[in-house]
């Protein structure tokens, strides 16, 4: 039991919420999913803000991009059928060992997302196809890129309401290295291209879990730009990701074992993506 | 605060804690099946179904589900007569300490009601999050396995 | 041999498995005392320091706290936590409470409240004032000149050496290793290092204790050795053994980590001191880092053989890390030794010592393996370097080399527990069938030496041999009371401890076996001080042996009885009756139910009930065997190391009930293979376990290996009941070394340092390919 908790809020609008938390900011807490409450330390909180109530939970398509809502699940989302179709089972694939299946029917896309964790396999996923966020916050709406959101000061506690995906041409592959099958991410690594005439035309590389939050190594994709989509295509990318990785050290991993990880899992990303293409 | 769960579909009206877990709701109220293991979502010794679908209640707030239905493995055998999975289990030793059974239970319930043709790499992904420490896992994922055949009618129980 | 018998030999279902399967409330956090106060502990965040002050008023003072105790509260009076034999071969060395605190989690204060919410306020309102003293966190470190001294109290005992922070050492010699290896055409000398390892049975510890209505203590709790824990509340709490009752109920899982008294005495001293009912229950971190880990072990190991490969001396010089406190220290230390070096019993010299060390970490204990599987770890792989040395397959040089029936080592009389053996000469022992058929099972000859490659993953195979006990030979004793009822059942009353592992399943087959009567017509109780009679609990791979022994004899004996009273009363010689599915026939036709036999016996003819006690304690302690195969394939990329295969066969004697016999190795196996792949344990600078939930310590999941295959061969240990030795514990002994010996086939890296983490596999690949 989270002791200290006096006060259980259902929302019903996202202004309504996003002001609860301002109320007390110190002291609350948005629950989505409700697996990062579980692992939090439990003495401060006292406001429960539920974010459930909002109904944010559905998939729509408009204007040419795929609209999920924050709340839903990783299990629905990774499972839906527009989803699947869109991305070629990129995510389907990419999320089936996010946690276990009980954390996937209850942990969120938004609350994913949300707390800025270095080791989400979903962030680096939304970074990868370059998704967007819609968050509310102080100036109301927003949109802004994941990346943009992870830049955002600590202190603010915006409300990510809506992820938008638009696949526009893009090829992805996703890889996790990770101890065990029920276990966070050692390194992930998301790469994705457009190809154009067997050459990739624009590329991006996420690399999370370095621990820190998930990142793009901007001077390898710029590096990639041009590149033949042939065999050692890959390894090439693997020796441009050793050269470019940032990251550090934790009980998880050292700096120099990460650096390696991420190159090799980069190579990897590098050869589904060819094979996709090919 | 008070809420209202359905449990195994029985309604029940409790008075909670805004911070209180549908683990220790669900214990006070009688569902001793329900268990504490890891308290960091990170075992599956907790899962009950919530709308169906397997969850952790270690780290659930009851408030929450309010007013949603719950299946817990008290709801699983009909009187006397076991469940096919309880039997396979049974049959097939995927029982030792049994502190794990009932999370596993219900997992496995949900897996077989999306699909009751598992492939084993099926079973092992939806019982991935359902840590045994006794068995070495083998005669739990045999269990499954046959308990979807009895279901399937291709088996006599 | 199974046909003959009915009900042993069969894979009888679990005799607990309805209530389990149903999610019956059958564990002690089930048991519903709603008045129970809520006992929590402050634990020190120092790895060593004084209490210089500790200020609990104002916690007092909270709403709903009941009262707070500290080392002023509390008697000083020392003991160890081990739950074994009295006396224990563990130094006194624990208090209560203490004036100084020796690793970060160690007990500085019990609080109890009438809610969590209370004892939790309690615990962040107790201000404590430290000064803190230099901690040592390196087992290697401990022993050096100059360093702090963890134990200086004068009310310790048993302890070794004090000033040197020796717990416990030892030594023993056969012939002479020096000048044996002057003999030996090739001598490898090595150093392994096997790490830690967390028990991460499902149930928390916990305990819930109470006042019966004449005063009595009653103790429900979560515990491997009942006896031993009435036993060592009696003496910590000065309190006569009369009065206090344990109950143990059904177990969340043990294997080890339950066979100390760790919570028990903090909830009775509560419902002593203020008369009320008091539960406790570890938090997941708790259990982690404040209960009992494995023993961290080094050794020095060297092994020399002639070029045709027979092995000729073997000497094993280590190291034990015994954490804070020592129970189960220099016992541990002792079966490294003793069951492992008798599988190789055609040496000619033998050495075994070294030091069990206290550090500033949490206190080791017992878990399943006891020892071995640290001392495994050294002697398999060096015998297996030593076979590449001379170019022998090393399946081949443990083959010729390792003991057989017929045979005996020296061993067995000079290493027992904490004191001498006793000698055996081994009645039953098929490791021949068990290495065939694992060679067979896993493809040895066409997989072995093969480097298998597949981009970036290589294969390959590794194989290690292994023993272990059953139960500790003229230490523990196990009683069995069977009492009658009218229908012709019977109550099977035992001390043995079920912790999952079946043996209220197993001892109920054999007393049915014994009786012909059906399974369902033995009705077993285990355990409570107060009702069964004593046993001393389930360790040390006894409960079959030892505590299968003495149902055996007391059915027998009911059996005997049985005889007697029918003779009377059909009027017929006993030597003309026989016991036959339940009926007691005469050669004449005359014949007689057992439940006709009872009733008149209870209500109208020669009135008395009938019931019989048995004890047994084993004269010896014949050695289970197995022979593990593990194929393994190594990412050179990434160090990963995925499990394709292990296979595990092991001679156990009749197994009892095949289905849980074998339930037992896979679990054993698995519980290893995740030591050697996935369980790492992490301190903090300040020597705080940072692994301490399953968040950060992985267990290995479901899809965490490719196949496990485990299975038995046909044997019969005639000293054991209808045939049966143990099989609790030896499957944990062989995944680390066939692993690491796999890794060695399929990468030509000797990993010396388990467990075999990825990053430390994937630099040593990088080390060699520079």
């Amino acid at each position: 039991m989270l002791s200290n908790v006096n006060e259980y809020f259902r929302p019903k609008t996202v202004e309504e919420a996003y002001e609860l938390m301002q109320n007390d900011r110190d002291h609350s807490i948005f629950l989505s999913g409700g697996t990062i409450v579980a692992l939090m330390e439990s003495s401060r909180i006292e406001k429960i803000i539920d974010l459930k109530s909002l109904r944010l939970d559905t998939i729509s398509v408009t204007e040419g991009e795929i609209v999920v809502g924050a709340t839903t699940t990783i299990e629905s989302f990774r499972k839906d059928p527009v989803i699947r179709k869109e991305f070629d089972d990129f995510f389907y694939d990419a999320f089936s060992l996010v946690g276990s299946w009980q954390i996937r029917n209850m942990a969120t896309i938004g609350g994913s997302v949300a707390p800025k964790l270095g080791w989400s396999d979903v962030s680096t996923c939304l970074l990868t196809t370059g998704s967007s966020l819609m968050i509310y916050g102080v100036d109301g709406y927003q949109r802004m890129l994941v990346s943009d959101y992870f830049a955002l000061p600590t202190g603010e506690k915006p409300l990510i309401t809506h992820i938008m995906l638009k696949r526009d041409g893009w090829v992805s592959a996703f890889e996790k290295f990770s101890k065990t099958t029920f276990d966070i991410a050692t390194v992930n690594v998301g790469l994705s291209i457009i190809p154009e005439r067997n050459r990739i035309k624009v590329a991006r590389v996420v690399c999370g879990s370095r621990p820190q939050y998930p990142a793009r190594f901007e001077s390898v994709e710029t590096a990639m730009v041009d590149l033949e989509i042939n065999d050692v295509m890959p390894a090439i990318v693997r020796s441009l990701v050793y050269e470019s990785f940032t990251g550090g050290s934790n009980m998880t991993a050292s700096f120099e074992y990460r650096k390696h990880l991420a190159s090799v899992l980069a190579q990897r990303a590098a050869e589904k993506v060819k094979e996709m293409i090919t | 605060m008070k809420i209202t769960l359905n449990v195994n579909g029985k309604l029940h009206d409790i008075d909670i804690d805004p911070g209180e877990y549908l683990l220790d709701v669900l214990r006070r109220i009688g569902y001793k099946s329900v268990r504490r293991s890891c308290n960091s979502a990170s075992c599956g010794t907790c899962t009950v179904l919530l709308n169906g679908k397997p969850i952790l209640s270690c780290s659930t707030f009851a408030a929450s589900v309010d007013g949603q239905s719950i299946e817990t493995v008290e709801g699983m055998s009909d009187g006397e007569k076991l469940h096919p999975i309880q039997e396979a289990i049974l049959e097939e030793g995927g029982a030792q300490c049994g502190y794990c059974i009932p999370g596993l239970i219900m997992t496995g319930e949900a897996l077989l009601r999306e699909n009751i043709d598992p492939s084993d790499e099926e079973i092992k992904l939806a019982l991935n999050g359902n840590i045994c420490r006794c068995t070495g896992y083998e005669p739990q994922n045999r269990a499954i396995k046959k308990a979807a055949q009895v279901m399937r009618g291709e088996l006599d129980e | 041999m199974n046909d003959s018998f009915v009900t042993v030999g069969k894979p009888k279902r679990k005799v607990d498995g309805l209530a389990i399967v149903r999610g019956k409330p059958v564990y002690t956090p089930d048991y519903d005392m709603p008045d129970a106060l809520v006992v929590k502990l402050l634990r020190s965040p120092h790895a060593h320091a004084l209490i210089k002050n500790i200020e609990t008023e104002h916690a007092k003072s909270i709403n709903d706290v009941v009262d707070i105790f500290t080392f002023c509260d509390v008697e000083r009076i020392a003991y160890t936590r081990a739950g074994q034999g009295y006396p224990e071969p563990s130094p006194y060395d624990t208090f209560l409470l203490d004036r100084k605190v020796r690793y970060v989690g160690d007990p500085v204060a019990i609080v109890a409240a009438k809610t969590e919410k209370a004892a939790k306020d309690a615990l962040r309102n107790i201000k404590v004032e430290y000064e803190i003293l230099d901690a040592i966190l390196e087992m290697k470190e401990a022993t050096k000149e100059g360093l702090p001294i963890i134990h200086d109290e004068s009310e310790c005992s048993g302890i070794y050496d004090k000033s040197r922070n020796i717990a416990a050492h030892y030594e023993m010699n056969v012939g002479d290793v020096e000048e044996t290896l002057k003999t030996c055409d090739v001598v490898i000398e090595r150093t392994y290092h096997i790490d830690t390892q967390l028990h991460a049975a499902l149930e928390p510890h916990n305990a819930l204790t109470y006042l019966d209505s004449v005063g009595r203590l009653t103790v429900i709790t979560s515990t491997q050795v009942p006896f031993h824990c009435r036993r060592i509340l009696s003496h910590i709490l000065n309190k006569p053994i009369a009065d206090i009752r344990v109950i143990k109920p059904r177990i969340g899982g043990g294997f080890g980590g339950k066979q100390s008294v760790i919570v028990e005495p903090y909830a009775a001293l509560v419902t002593i001191k203020t008369g009320k009912p008091a539960r406790i229950t570890y938090t997941r971190e708790e259990v982690s880092m404040a209960t009992n880990i494995r023993h961290e072990m080094s050794f020095d190991v060297t092994v020399g053989a002639t070029k045709d490969g027979k092995i000729k001396a073997i000497s094993l010089h280590g190291v034990s890390n015994t954490g804070a406190y020592g129970e189960h220290s220099l016992t541990t230390f002792m079966v490294s030794g003793s069951k492992t070096l008798p599988l190789y019993n055609k040496v000619e010299a033998v050495h075994f010592g070294g030091d069990i060390v206290y550090t500033n970490l949490p206190p080791a204990g017992a878990y399943r393996g006891y020892g071995a599987p640290q001392g495994l770890f050294p002697l398999d792989c060096a015998i297996d370097e030593l076979a590449y040395e001379i170019k022998l397959d090393p399946l081949e040089l443990k083959e010729i080399n390792s003991i057989r029936e017929g045979e005996t080592s020296p061993i067995f009389e000079i290493m027992g527990e904490g004191r001498e053996g006793v000698p055996q000469t081994m009645k039953s022992c098929k490791l021949q069938e068990c290495i065939d058929l694992g060679k067979n099972e896993i493809d040895w000859e066409s997989k072995r030496g093969k480097k298998i490659r597949n981009g970036s993953k290589v294969r390959g195979v590794g194989c290690a041999l292994a023993m272990q006990g059953s139960g500790i030979p003229k230490v523990d004793m196990g009683a069995a009371t069977i009492k009658m009822n009218e229908d012709g059942s019977f109550n099977l009353l035992v001390g043995a401890t079920d912790l999952g592992t079946g043996s209220d399943t197993i001892l109920a087959q054999i007393a049915a076996e014994v009786l012909t009567v059906p399974l369902e017509k033995v009705i077993v109780y285990s355990s409570d001080t107060d009702i069964t009679p004593f046993d001393v609990g389930a360790y040390a791979s006894s409960t079959t042996y030892v505590s299968g022994n003495a149902v055996r004899l007391a059915a027998e004996k009911i059996k005997e009885k049985l005889f007697e009273l029918a003779s009377k009363y059909l009027g017929k010689g006993v030597s003309e009756l026989s016991l036959q599915s339940g009926m007691i026939a005469c050669k004449d036709g005359a014949s007689v139910s057992l439940s006709e036999l009872c009733t008149m016996h209870m209500y109208t003819f020669n009135q008395q009930q009938i019931s019989e006690s048995a004890s047994f304690v084993g004269e010896e302690s014949p050695p289970p065997f197995a022979a593990s195969f593990a194929e393994v394939e190594v990412d050179t990329d990434t160090g990963k190391i995925t499990l394709l295969n292990f296979v595990s066969y092991a001679d156990c004697g009749v197994a009892l009930n095949p289905i849980q016999a074998i339930g037992q190795l896979e679990g054993a196996s698995m519980q290893g293979i995740g030591w050697a792949l996935y369980e790492d344990i992490i301190y903090g600078k300040n020597g705080r376990m940072l692994t301490n939930d399953f968040f950060t310590y992985k267990v290995p999941s479901r899809m965490d290996f490719g196949k496990l295959t485990c299975r038995l061969v046909d044997s019969y240990e005639p000293t054991g009941p209808f045939g049966a030795k143990s099989i609790g514990e030896i499957g944990i002994d062989t995944p680390i070394p066939a692993i690491a010996n796999a890794i060695f086939d399929a990468t030509g890296i000797r990993l010396r340092h388990a467990p075999f983490k990825s990053e430390r596999v994937l630099f040593e690949i990088l080390n060699m390919e520079v």
